[in-house]
């Protein structure tokens, strides 16, 4: 039951033994290390859930609903599976870079105290995600929900709400051969005693019907927060006044600004939609929803 | 028809591929490979131009290793290297050999420095370049004792040959080595 739950949350959000695969790496490393080795999954966390926000810009007038699975593939670049240690003692030298978050090996430097080591990364070239989202249209004004119950996680509890609010444009200009609208979005993922994740987003999107089939293109800009709650356990002995010390640390995504190209497909009530987005971290995003 | 049957096609693949990466990642996240350095401190001196001594290490000693030792599936060697900690007179210089036995008495290692200064390893440790015989009887004696359940200890000895620098002689040194422990979380 526990491995059918923990691969349901994986799937859904990327996060199923994370708490303890995050706390046992992050216990290495002090703040500025941290910083350095899990500003790729801040990125990451804020490209999943800005990510998926819209595949059609034209706004029913009367009343529509659509509910719906967005799954996404996150690449992570070559530059972002590494850094170099900004946080070593004095007499030790970062002679290689060692692994972010999604790097492959730890690296360990030898100095006047003995070896110093660096946790290994998940060696990861993508990461999935997934969550389930819902709309409901009414005179060209649309609400997006995002939404999980409370789901528990070892002895950690996961929420996840978002929403977002749309408006059609092109409805005020007549003739026009392409629906516009503008969206405004925000998520919240909170895994406690782990990380809360808050994200915004603004975007202008178009759409042209073709049929059965729908191209769609945006822009948007977006923003991520993360405060990653972890305990600072030590290994290398460098900090023991700060050792079981439980530290915070804040963190903002890379994630800024993306371009959308995409294109749906319209069946009956079902839809499925794919695009990819260029940004600090690319992303393709899928989706498969009934509608309205 | 043909281009609806190709986008479902794609879409059916892609699918597949997030789900495929998604188990993938699972198994990413239950496996953690686990860096376990450790020092072995040895003290030496006298009046003879040679110095010398060993010390024994066991893994269990370790806070790291203590800390998986139920998980971890398998466990090698990364790295290794010898380091000053004390060291007079301070014109000292000679020859140095560092050797790593098993339980058993194997020797695993051992590697010679000649014309040594002792004051160069202080800040900068003198890190060895295992070679494949090296890792390799270090890996099999490690996977052995940890299949048999037993302790992983092992006996790091040094031996300073004084070329230069007069007597009464001191060598504080330590042997850092590096393993990492492939643990099941």
């Amino acid at each position: 039951m526990k491995k059918h739950l923990s691969w349901l949350i994986i799937t859904l959000l990327f996060a199923s033994q994370v708490n303890a695969q995050l706390e046992d790496r992050f216990g290495y490393l002090l703040e500025k290390d941290l910083s350095a080795y899990a500003q790729p999954l801040a990125t990451s966390l804020g490209v999943a859930f800005n990510s998926g926000g819209y595949h059609d810009a034209s706004v029913s007038k009367l009343f529509g609903f659509s509910i719906g699975v967005k799954g996404m593939f996150i690449f992570i670049p070559d530059n972002q599976k590494t850094f170099t240690p900004q946080g070593l003692p004095a007499g030790y030298n970062a002679t290689e870079e060692t692994a972010t978050i999604y790097g492959n090996k730890g690296a360990a430097y030898s100095g006047p105290l003995g070896y110093l080591t660096y946790p290994p990364g998940l060696d990861r070239s993508w990461v999935p995600a997934a969550f389930p989202q819902a709309t409901v249209s009414v005179l060209g004004t649309e609400l997006l929900v995002r939404y999980l119950p409370t789901i528990k996680v070892g002895d950690e509890e996961l929420d996840l709400f978002g929403f977002g609010i749309k408006h059609s444009v092109s409805q005020y200009i007549p003739l026009l051969p392409v629906d516009i609208a503008v969206q405004f979005l925000y998520n919240k993922l909170t895994i406690t005693n782990l990380l809360d994740v808050k994200n915004t987003a603004f975007n202008i999107h178009a759409s042209k019907s073709l049929g059965v089939l729908l191209v769609y293109g945006g822009l948007q800009y977006e923003s991520t927060s993360v405060d990653f709650t972890y305990k600072f356990t030590d290994p290398n002995g460098i900090s023991p006044g700060q050792k079981n010390q439980e530290i915070t640390l804040s963190l903002n995504g890379e994630n800024s600004f993306r371009v959308t190209v995409g294109a749906a497909l319209k069946l009956a009530f079902f839809v499925l939609n794919a695009d990819y987005s260029v940004g600090s971290q690319g992303v393709f995003t899928t989706g498969f929803s009934f509608e309205f | 028809m043909k281009i609806i049957n190709k986008l479902l096609l794609f879409v059916a693949l892609t699918a597949s591929v997030i789900l495929l990466s998604s188990c993938n990642l699972a198994d990413s996240l239950t496996t953690l490979p686990v860096n376990i350095p450790i020092s072995v401190n040895f003290s030496t001196g006298g009046n003879n131009s040679t110095v010398a001594g060993s010390s024994e290490f066991c893994l269990e000693n370790n806070e790291t290793f203590q800390k998986y030792q139920d998980k971890i599936k398998k466990i090698k060697i990364v790295k290794i290297a010898i380091r000053t900690v004390s060291y007079s007179p301070q014109d000292m210089k000679g020859d140095l050999n560092v050797s790593v036995k098993d339980d058993q008495g194997n020797v695993l290692f051992s590697e010679s420095l000649t014309d040594i200064n002792p004051g160069d390893y202080i800040n900068t440790p003198f890190e060895f370049t295992l070679s494949a015989s090296e890792i390799e009887a270090f890996d099999n004696y490690l996977q052995s004792v940890l299949d048999a359940n037993r302790s992983i200890c092992f006996t790091g000895s040094l031996n300073l040959q004084i070329t230069n620098g007069n007597a009464p002689y001191v060598f504080n040194g330590a042997l850092d080595v590096v393993f990492e422990a492939e643990t099941e979380l």
